[in-house]
């Protein structure tokens, strides 16, 4: 995610400098064969271009609110993510019966919360196809880890895991059928943020929607300077430019933040979040390990 | 015995400067760290004055890498390249790891890339990427493909070394690649100044001589191309599924006016890029030219020359193996 005030040209131009280019060249072209040629053919009618440009207008509106609801859908679900951890780990901590001078039944809830920490952590993994096993060694210990490996779904499975947890407090009779139900649907909401997360994942915005503006801004850039040249005359090319790279760049910007789980600086920040999810989960279990909280670099927060 | 089973942990060295580039690296450098069980450092090299911002942005990066096992987080203040190449002169036995920088597409015409600066300093391996490759085929947690490019010009054999060292650490299997260049007139000329094998038969056999040299222990493959290098080499590694491209540092790095970069040659490898500079700058493998190879090979029946052999062999160990000495002994 990006947090800097101001975001560099220098960030758009590798996406943009191709169709630029090349649309500079026809736009001097033009300009030089008007002005120096006399080829007055070459004008056009500004009147309907700008009709196009207003349909134009529309569907790059579209598309940029479509991109922007995959974001903010994303970041909205990490926020869920973030309340379902810590009522899952309060109701871990205070839900349960547990005997504190019995060290099983302590283990049990304390490694209910680390679980969900592991949870966390492995769906960012998953999301953005990173190997999540060391982390999860640091977190749960090489031999839980390793019983993990067979799964192609990692998260899934931690989710059973600690379903199974659950399970066997209720039969150590640390939790009544109530209380169990209502640990219970915890777990299911995070079934459900994590399949929402796979669905943005797996799901990209329909071809049409990023193709047909990005072929209409390109049509409508080679007719400005055509409009613009009876007027303008050599100094075409200056005004061509600014409005093909404003359209181009809003084209481009809407395409960036439409995946917001590839490990680019337009992702939803998932390492500071679930790191701050440790840090909570960690406290409420009083362990306070000396992690550092997640800064944003350069402008940049991952 | 498991070949994995002889083996200590690798160690890497993930030079970082808070880039995207960096930061998209993560995922492979992960993956490299859990199939190898590699310790992780992340190093960052700051100019003067920024230590705290450098430090809170060290804190920062590749946060996940405090839960793992072996992991730790270097902050040293100095210049970039000779920071990096002191850091990794004591640490012998390990692999660097550089991304390659974001790419501006604006001119750069004093630009001279870190990574090949780094890579003519420092005497571990480096494991990088080159800009225009896209989609790094996933490290598969054992097994995979390995490959090593032979130029034929070589006096060293570091990177084949490197080369069977990774595939033996990863159950993989070794592809020895060679691309031979198309007939014309100037191979006549470059006959009279180059060792390099010409034709399909001596490259053969120049192969067969290395593919000796590694071991039973390691599947070896050997291919020969024939046709513009830099296009044969990526269609040779397509073929061959290769995951990582092990080459001489030589060969990976071109000289030009004032600066350096990386060969042309290897712009369409569709490949993780490990390149291997030579331990010992002294010594050389004494790789023969194909007529001289018979001579070898009676030598190499002599125990003292063996003796020998499994000395440099032991001196020289990769950043991989802990126990070299079956290794490059004459077959």
């Amino acid at each position: 995610m990006i947090l800097r005030d101001s975001i560099p040209l220098q960030r758009l131009w590798p996406r943009t400098y191709k169709r630029l280019l090349v649309l500079v060249a026809f736009d001097c072209a033009v300009a030089a064969l008007y002005v120096f040629g006399d080829w007055h053919w070459l004008s056009l009618d500004a009147l309907p271009l700008g009709t196009l440009g207003s349909a134009l207008t529309i569907f790059l509106a579209f598309r940029a609110n479509a991109a922007y609801g995959r974001w903010w859908e994303a970041r909205q679900l990490w926020g869920q993510l973030v309340n379902t951890s810590r009522a899952l780990s309060r109701q871990a901590l205070t839900a349960l019966d547990v005997d504190t001078a019995n060290p099983q039944q302590v283990a049990l809830r304390n490694d209910i919360v680390m679980h969900q920490i592991a949870f966390v952590h492995a769906l960012r993994c998953h999301l953005r196809k990173q190997n999540p096993f060391p982390e999860l060694a640091g977190v749960l210990g090489r031999a839980q880890t390793d019983a993990l490996r067979g799964y192609g779904n990692v998260p899934n499975a931690l989710t059973l895991r600690m379903a199974e947890q659950l399970q066997q407090a209720r039969e150590l009779g640390m939790l009544d059928s109530l209380r169990w139900s209502s640990l219970d649907s915890s777990l299911t909401t995070l079934a459900n943020i994590q399949g929402s997360c796979e669905r943005i994942k797996n799901t990209p915005l329909p071809r049409q929607f990023s193709s047909l503006p990005r072929v209409l801004v390109d049509a409508y850039c080679w007719l400005v300077p055509l409009a613009l040249v009876a007027g303008l005359g050599i100094f075409t090319p200056v005004a061509s430019a600014l409005i093909s790279f404003t359209l181009i760049a809003i084209d481009t910007a809407s395409g960036a933040i439409e995946d917001p789980f590839e490990n680019t600086v337009n992702d939803t920040p998932m390492t500071a979040l679930s790191r701050g999810i440790e840090l909570t989960l960690r406290e409420m279990l009083d362990q306070r390990k000396a992690l550092p909280e997640v800064r944003a670099i350069d402008g940049f927060v991952y | 015995m498991s070949p994995m089973s002889h083996t200590a942990n690798p160690h890497l060295i993930f030079a970082t400067n808070f880039s995207e580039a960096c930061h998209a690296a993560i995922p492979m450098v992960a993956q490299w760290v859990d199939s190898l069980q590699a310790k992780l450092t992340l190093l960052h090299v700051h100019g003067r004055g920024a230590q705290a911002q450098a430090s809170r942005a060290l804190d920062s990066f590749f946060a996940e890498s405090a839960h793992y096992p072996h992991s730790d987080r270097q902050l040293l203040s100095g210049a970039t390249a000779a920071g990096i190449a002191e850091f990794c002169s004591q640490h012998p036995q390990s692999m660097l790891v550089m991304p390659p920088s974001v790419r501006t597409y604006l001119p750069r015409p004093f630009h001279s890339s870190l990574r090949t600066e780094v890579l003519r300093q420092v005497t571990t391996p480096m494991l990088t990427m080159l800009p225009d490759t896209y989609a790094v085929p996933e490290l598969p947690k054992t097994g995979g493909r390995v490959a090593c490019w032979i130029t034929g010009d070589e006096t060293r054999l570091d990177h084949v070394r490197e080369a069977a060292s990774l595939a033996r650490q990863r159950d993989a299997e070794l592809h020895l690649l060679f691309v031979l260049p198309e007939v014309s007139e100037g191979l006549m000329l470059e006959a009279l100044y180059s060792e390099r094998p010409l034709a399909e038969p001596a490259a053969m056999q120049r192969l067969d001589d290395i593919a000796a040299r590694v071991g039973d222990d390691v599947r070896v493959r050997i291919q020969i191309g024939t046709g513009d290098t830099q296009r044969t080499l990526a269609k040779l590694l397509r073929q061959c599924r290769a995951q990582t491209l092990v080459v001489d540092r030589d060969t990976a790095v071109r000289k030009r006016l004032l600066r350096t970069s990386f060969a042309s040659a290897l712009r369409e490898s569709p490949c993780l890029l490990i390149c291997v500079p030579p331990r010992f700058k002294q010594q050389n493998d004494l790789l023969p030219p194909p007529n001289a190879r018979q001579a070898l090979e009676e030598k190499a029946q002599r125990p003292s020359l063996v003796v020998a052999r499994r000395a440099i062999a032991q001196s020289r160990r990769s950043w991989l193996a802990a126990d070299w000495s079956s290794d490059f002994v004459p077959a």
